[in-house]
Order: structure tokens, then sequence, then C-alpha cells
């Protein structure tokens, strides 16, 4: 289980997170959504030990191991994946060459990575010549998720952060990228996936088993996928005030 | 009443004309220890200001010219009047000025400006102040704005404190001159959160033959404060040689702001040496504006010390060099605290055989770090007579700094002229066009009277060079 | 120092294999001359480099295109001038030098000075110059993935001067 516990985050010495509690079982998938400015992205940096953030007080455990005071390689090796929501570029660094030397650091056999790569790029629908390219140098924004997506199938981590994959896709974009974390999720059932999202679109081609929103620092409501039918309707702020009111935890079956 | 006659010639423009010498008193020609002594006797000064003039005139004399820059083999030291002071004494309204004088800030156009943007006027004529006035609730707030030597004269201790202390005699020979026989400038002060909105203006020009120009401005915002500065210049023409060797001293202290904006059109006979520095504090701001469009050698670079954290500076120059032109100017950013950045831009035009040159260094001191820089400068040719240099130099030592610098020369480019004249308008316009637009981003920071005035100006010398091109 | 003369050269540098200083002189004399200059420094240690060229256009048409990169460690020094003249007369002619610098160390010194003398109008010159460490960004995406920051480091300085790992 990948526990977080009372998280409490600031940057530049300002508070973003004032407390995230959230559980996220192998094979679960849940979904965090929030207005701009709620602290989603910076849950997912912080996540992953981004220096830029203050972790002051709180705990993350990975399957009985703590995370917070672990650099972000040691994290990964663990199991933590995130994909970015703006992936740099990196470079002269070219994709084959980055790949394979992360599939080595994280204790895959060498000798099976390209049938790997090549099993993964088929799976996702993606052309073998991205390989020769440089680490999301001049991707469009569809290309840099791609990257991402290839890289989440290819180094199968145990729980894995989609930060707003659906930022700036078009609707049948949408779907390939949906389809590819449905297709990612049926080779891996035990992958625990936490994918924070502003919309609710790709919902439309995803199995949920938990949405949570996120407002002003902390998680104000828990629930399944009508939770996010709700949010359509009223609107984060009307949810924040019966949030104050109503009690938290529906499951609900996908 | 001798009047230089005006064509529209590219030697004759229209601020080339003069007015019959009105003085009470005039120096002899050529410099030598009586001369500073008679300086400082005529203006009462205290005696520490007497000293630190003696003693930067040994160091003039010891410095050897600048190895380095433009010709200045031409300048003849004895020829020279190094100070000249008008009949008059200073005068506080606008109406009390000699018709003399008027007259020639009449022909510039002041009295529009003076109504519509200014808060006080210091105009120099023959390096002596003659007109000021400091708007009554500027006084109340305590913000100081004088003439040089009236300030040394009533706030000596505030002076003293000040003077020297960013550009020290001994900085180079043109600053150790301006330290022996310096006269006029404008000396400001504004107290801790004062913020001057308005911004501050001096006038002044050169009449006599051979006046050297030698003033002194001494600028301090206390902390929280901001104040804007704008020195714009003009000069009559003459065939023998005028000496124009300013130096200004910027202090900004922590959280303060300052703008200090030029633009210098002095006559094709002059030589312009300047020595500007600012010691910019913690969080303070620092922002040289500077427009060079006259002279015959300009050596000029606007410098900002960034001395403490979070200190931030910004030099914005503009340059044109036309026919026997040389303009050798540029900035320095010198990084001595963390977290410190600054920035350069520059734009150069040289046409007719003029040569603009950008010399510029940014410096990051070993205990500086997490320092930025960035600088940009670009240089337009308008001919095949014409030449741009670019000399910067990037001293980095300061750990994680982080520094940029890119330049780049061209000629007015043929697809953007064709588009133009495809749209009727005529090559000559064209090239108007295409010139101002590429200076807008520095002209833009100036006021609107400076930026229509420059744009003017140019379009003027461009017209020029169409002319000889035919 | 070395002088090279146009037609279609390919010039490369690789520091310190062949020493610390480089003085390179590129004569660009003939019309239509083309010159491509690559170098690349590695310094660590206390090493000092010492490098100027001069790429000089003598005749119209000639294109220099001049790329020096460093990657310096601990208490490396690069001292890098590199001037790109332009004679009177020489209209046509295409001139880009560029010098950047990776620092990755906490004592490095880097002193540049790239120039440009044009006499002439018709022409299409620039340099620029960058100094920097690796961006933090680039660093935790590569450390996110499982490279220890080492290894992050010195895949990012051989992207940086273009040599593919593995």
């Amino acid at each position: 289980m990948l526990k977080i516990q009372n998280l409490k985050v600031n940057r530049d010495g300002k508070e973003v997170l004032r407390g995230v509690s959230l559980n996220i079982k192998p094979g679960e998938v849940h979904i965090l959504m929030g207005p701009n400015g709620s602290g989603k992205s910076t849950l997912a940096s912080a996540l992953m030990g981004n220096p830029v953030f203050e972790v002051v007080g709180g705990s993350v455990i990975l399957d009985g191991r703590s995370l917070l005071n672990l650099s972000p390689d040691k994290r990964a090796k663990f199991g933590l994946f995130l994909a970015f929501q703006y992936p740099v570029e990196v470079s002269g660094v070219s994709m084959r060459g980055f790949l394979r030397a992360v599939y080595k650091e994280l204790g895959r056999p060498v000798e099976s990575f390209n049938k790997d790569l090549e099993k993964n790029l088929k799976l996702l629908n993606m052309s073998s010549a991205f390989m020769e390219r440089f680490l999301n140098d001049g991707f469009s924004g569809g290309e840099k998720k791609k990257s991402e997506i290839l890289q989440l199938a290819l180094f199968s981590p145990k729980y894995a952060i989609l930060d707003e994959m659906d930022s700036g896709l078009d609707v049948s974009a949408l779907k390939t990228v949906a389809e590819s974390i449905s297709k990612i999720k049926a080779e891996n059932p035990d992958l625990g996936i936490l994918i924070i999202t502003h919309y609710q679109r790709i919902l439309k081609y995803l199995d949920v088993d938990f949405v949570h929103i996120l407002s002003e620092g902390k998680i104000s409501r828990s629930g399944g996928r009508e939770l996010v039918e709700e949010v359509e309707e009223k609107g984060y702020d009307k949810l924040k005030v019966k949030s104050q009111r109503s009690k938290i935890n529906v499951k609900s079956k996908k | 009443m001798s009047k230089v006659k005006s064509n529209l010639n590219l030697d004759d423009y229209k601020y080339g004309f003069s007015y019959p010498e009105d003085y009470v008193f005039k120096s002899k020609k050529g410099l030598g220890e009586n001369i500073v002594r008679g300086i400082s006797k005529i203006k009462k000064e205290p005696l520490w200001m007497l000293e630190y003039r003696l003693n930067a005139y040994k160091i003039f004399l010891s410095k050897k010219m600048p190895a380095w820059g433009g010709d200045l083999s031409k300048i003849d030291f004895d020829d020279i009047y190094y100070y000249l002071k008008p009949s008059q004494g200073e005068v506080q309204k606008w109406e009390d000025l000699p018709k003399g004088i008027k007259a020639t800030y009449d022909r510039i156009g002041i009295p529009e400006a003076e109504q519509k943007y200014l808060s006080g006027v210091k105009a120099q004529y023959e390096s002596e102040v003659v007109y000021g006035s400091l708007l009554a609730d500027l006084t109340k707030k305590g913000v100081i704005f004088l003439g040089m030597d009236e300030a040394l004269e009533k706030h000596s201790a505030l002076v003293m404190e000040y003077f020297g202390k960013a550009v020290p005699s001994a900085d180079n020979k043109f600053s150790a001159l301006n330290s022996a026989v310096w006269s006029g400038g404008s000396f400001i002060y504004v107290p801790k959160n004062v913020k001057v909105d308005l911004p501050l203006q001096a006038y002044f020009r050169m009449n006599a033959k051979k006046m050297g120009q030698f003033e002194r401005t001494l600028i301090i915002a206390d902390e929280g404060s901001f104040v804007s500065y704008i020195e714009g210049c003009t000069a009559p023409v003459y065939s023998a040689n005028s000496l124009h060797s300013a130096v200004v001293e910027i202090f900004v202290k922590k959280n303060a702001r300052i703008r200090y904006t030029t633009v210098q059109n002095w006559s094709k006979n002059v030589y312009n040496l300047v020595t500007k520095r600012a010691f910019v504090y913690e969080n303070g701001i620092m922002e040289w504006v500077d427009g060079n469009i006259g002279s015959k050698l300009t050596m000029k670079y606007p410098s900002i010390y960034l001395m403490e954290q979070g200190a931030k500076g910004a030099i914005l120059s503009m340059a044109f060099a036309g026919k026997n032109q040389h303009q050798d100017a540029g900035g320095k950013a010198v990084h001595l605290a963390s977290k410190t950045s600054s920035q350069i831009i520059s734009k150069s035009i040289s046409r007719g055989g003029g040569r603009a040159s950008y010399r510029g260094l940014i410096k990051v001191a070993n205990l500086a770090e997490n320092c930025k820089s960035n600088v940009v400068c670009d240089a337009l040719i308008l001919d095949e007579n014409s030449r741009s240099d670019t000399y910067p130099i990037m001293d980095v030592k300061g750990a994680y700094a982080r520094v940029s610098h890119e330049a780049s020369v061209n000629k007015v480019d043929e697809d953007q002229l064709f588009y133009l004249t495809s749209r009727g308008v005529s090559k000559h316009d064209a090239a108007n066009m295409i010139v101002n637009g590429f200076i807008e981003p520095i002209v833009k920071e100036f006021p609107m009277e400076y930026a229509m005035e420059l744009n003017r100006l140019i379009s003027i010398e461009l017209e020029g060079n169409a002319k000889n091109r035919r | 120092m070395q002088k090279i003369e146009g037609k279609k050269i390919k010039y490369r540098f690789n520091l310190p294999n062949s020493g610390y200083d480089k003085k390179l002189v590129v004569d660009l004399k003939n019309k239509n001359d083309v010159v491509d200059v690559r170098g690349i420094i590695v310094g660590r240690g206390n090493e000092k480099f010492n490098i100027n060229i001069e790429i000089v256009h003598r005749a119209k048409n000639t294109s220099a295109r001049t790329v020096v990169k460093a990657v310096l460690y601990d208490s490396a020094q690069l001292n890098f001038k590199g001037c790109i003249k332009v004679l009177k007369g020489m209209r046509g002619c295409d001139s880009f030098l560029m010098q950047r610098t990776l620092v990755l160390g906490e004592n490095v010194q880097v002193n540049s000075k790239p120039h440009l003398e044009i006499e002439e109008n018709n022409v299409k010159c620039s340099h620029s110059v960058s100094i920097a460490r690796p961006n933090e960004e680039e660093v935790f995406y590569l450390m996110s993935r499982g490279l220890s920051k080492d290894f992050a480091i010195n895949l990012i300085a051989d992207g940086f001067i273009g040599v593919r790992p593995l």
C-alpha cells in the first residue's frame, strides 16, 4: 500500500498542503481532482521528492518503507513512478539510451530490454522512430505524454502518479492515453495508480475506484465515481461548503 | 549676433545654433593647479573639497590615457576652458531667466515640457546652475534636488558622505579630471520610503568655444524610495574640439529604486567621456536608460555594482553612429553578492561611415552565488562604409551562476523592405520604419517627448544618409 | 597556433586530449569558403584551458560556424576568446559562434570574450555565450526515474557535448 498520512508541504515558506491523507492499495485506481491552486501538482512533486518543496509534517510509506527521507532516485527504485505534467526536455540524450540506462538502474535484466521495449511500443501503438530522438526534445505536448506513458509501461513501478495526463489533449488523444493506461493496468494488475486531473473527461474511458477532491491543501471529500458528476454539476465551491457538513467515504465498485 | 546657418545638411541640424557669450567671468584656457584653486575659490567651497580637487588633479597628471576604446589622440588638454560662469545667479522662476538663455530653451521646446512633466528643473548654462525650482511638496517630504554647488554649500556633510565613493578620483584619467575641475550637475537625495512620481530633469548646453563640461551628479535613494531622473542635452556645432567629461554616482539603498535616463545629442565635435556608476544594496533596483546620438566620440559604460543580496540592475543602451562618429558604449554589471541579477540590452545603428561599438562586462565574483545575467546586443549596419563591433566579457567565478549573452549584426532585411514597399511605402520611409522598429524596445523606455524626439532625430540622420547616396 | 584556410573544412578539437591551450586562426580568403569548427573541452581538478579563436572573413560569401562546448568540474578554469572579423567589402558573409559552458564544480571559473568586428553591412553575424549549471528540473526528472544524481548529471553532460550514451 502507498500510505500518505497527514502530509504537510510548503513552498518558499508558504503552506500548500495542509495535511493530506490518502491510501492506495495495489491494483486500485484513484482520482484526485481540485480547483487550480489547490495543490494537486504539489502533491505529485512532493511525493517524488522534488527539492523545491519542503515537507514539514506527515509521512509517506510505500509497502512498509518510509519515503520522505529518500532522494528521488531511491524512491523510484522502491517502485514509485511520476508521469510529469510538463516533462522536461533533455537535449543530447537519446530516448533509447536513456530508457536502457534507467531499465538497468531499476534492476531489470539488460538482455530483455530490446524485447520489452518493442512489446510496449506495440502495446501503445508507438513507432520506434521515437527512439532515435532526444529525450522529450522538441516533442509536441501529445508526444511528451506518450513518452511518459511509455516509461510507465517499461519500468513497471508498483505505484504510479499521473500528473494531469489529460491537460492539453484533444478528445482522440485523450482516448488514446486512457486506453494506454488501461492496457498497462491489464498487464500489471497490481499497479496502484493516482490520477491527478482537472477534468472528468478521462473517466469516460477508465475504470476508477475512488475519487478525492483536494481543496485548499486538504482532501475535502472522498467518494466513488458519482462524486465526479457532482463536481461537474455543482462546481468545486458548493462541494467545499457541503464537505463541512457531510461525512466522507462512500466506496463503490467499478 | 552670430548664428550658424542652417541648411538641411548632415552637419547642420536644428540644434546647431549659438548665442553671444554673456559671461562675467571666463577662466583662462588650459589646466593648472591655479585654475583648480580658482574654481574652488569662486564657488566658496569648504576646505575638504579644495583638497579633494587638488588631489584629483595630481592623479589626473599621473594617469595614462586609456589604450582601448576610441581615438583620443586629438584631445589637447591645454586648449580648453575649464570654467565659465554666466552673468546670472540662480533664478527661481521661469520668467526670470535671461533672454538669451530663455530663447535657447524655447527653441528646444522646454516650456511645454516644463508644464507637463517636470517636478523641478536645474538648467546648466556654461557650467553653472542658473535655474532651479523645486516643487513645494517635494521639499516638504524632505527631497533634496539642488545643483551640486548649492548642495555642497547647504548639505556639506551629506555630500561628503557620498562624494567620490562610487567613482573615486583614481578610477580613470577622466574621473580624475572631473574630480579636479567639476562644476554644476545635480544633487538629489530622497528620504526613506518617499516615492517621487514625476521625473526630475536637467538640461544643459555648452556655448563658448572650447568649453569643457565637467558636471558632477550625485543621487541617493534612501531605503524604500523611488526617483526617476532624466538628462537630455544638446550643443551647438563648432569646428574646434570640445570635451565633456562627466561623473555620475548613484546609491540605491535597500528596497529602493532609481531610473536614470539620458539622451545625449552633443554636436559632432564633442568628446563625450563619461563615468557613470551605481551601487545597489539589498533588493534595490537600478535602471540605466541611455540614448547616444551625438558627439564625435562617446565612451560611456553605465555600471551597476550589485553589492547585497537581491539587488537587481538593468542597462538599456541605444547608440546611433553617423558620419565621423564613434559610439563606444555599453555597460557593466558586477555581481558582488549572491542572488543578484542583471540585464543589458544594447541596440546600435551605424551608417555613413560611422562606427558603433558595444563594450560590456559581466563579472560574477567568487562569493556571489546563484547570480543571473542576460545580455542581448543587436547591431544594424546600414551601408558598406560603416562598422560595428562587439566586445563583451563574461568573467564568472561564483557558483551556481547563470550567465548568457547573445549578439548579432545585420543589415536592414531585404524581405522586410520589399514587403513595406510593396504596400506603397517609399524605400526611404520603409527603411525609417524598420530602423525605428529595431530600436523600439529601448525607445519605449524613454518618456514620450524624448521618444518622439529620438525618432525624429534618427529620421533626420537617415535622410542625410539617403541624400548622400544619391 | 594553428592556421586553417577554407574551401570546405571541418575542424574539430578535443581538450585536454590535445593539450590545454588552443590558438586557432581561420582565414576565409576564397569566395564561397565554408568552415565548421567544433571544440569540446572537459576539465577537471585544477586544469586551466586557454582558447583563442579568430575567424576572419576576407572574401565574399564565406561562411563559418564555430561551436565550443565545455564541461568543467571541480576547480577547472576556462579562458575563452573568440573573434569574428568581417573585412570591408566582404558581402554575403555568414558567421556564427557559440560558446557554452556547463558548470559542474563549485570552484569553476570562466572568462569568456566573444568579439565581433564587422566592417560590411551585407552580412549575417551573431554569437552566443552561456554559462550555467544543469537545470534542476532536468536533474529531478532523471532522478525520479531511478538514476542517481551523479548518473543524471553525467547523462546531462554527455547530452550537452553531443556524445550519445551507450
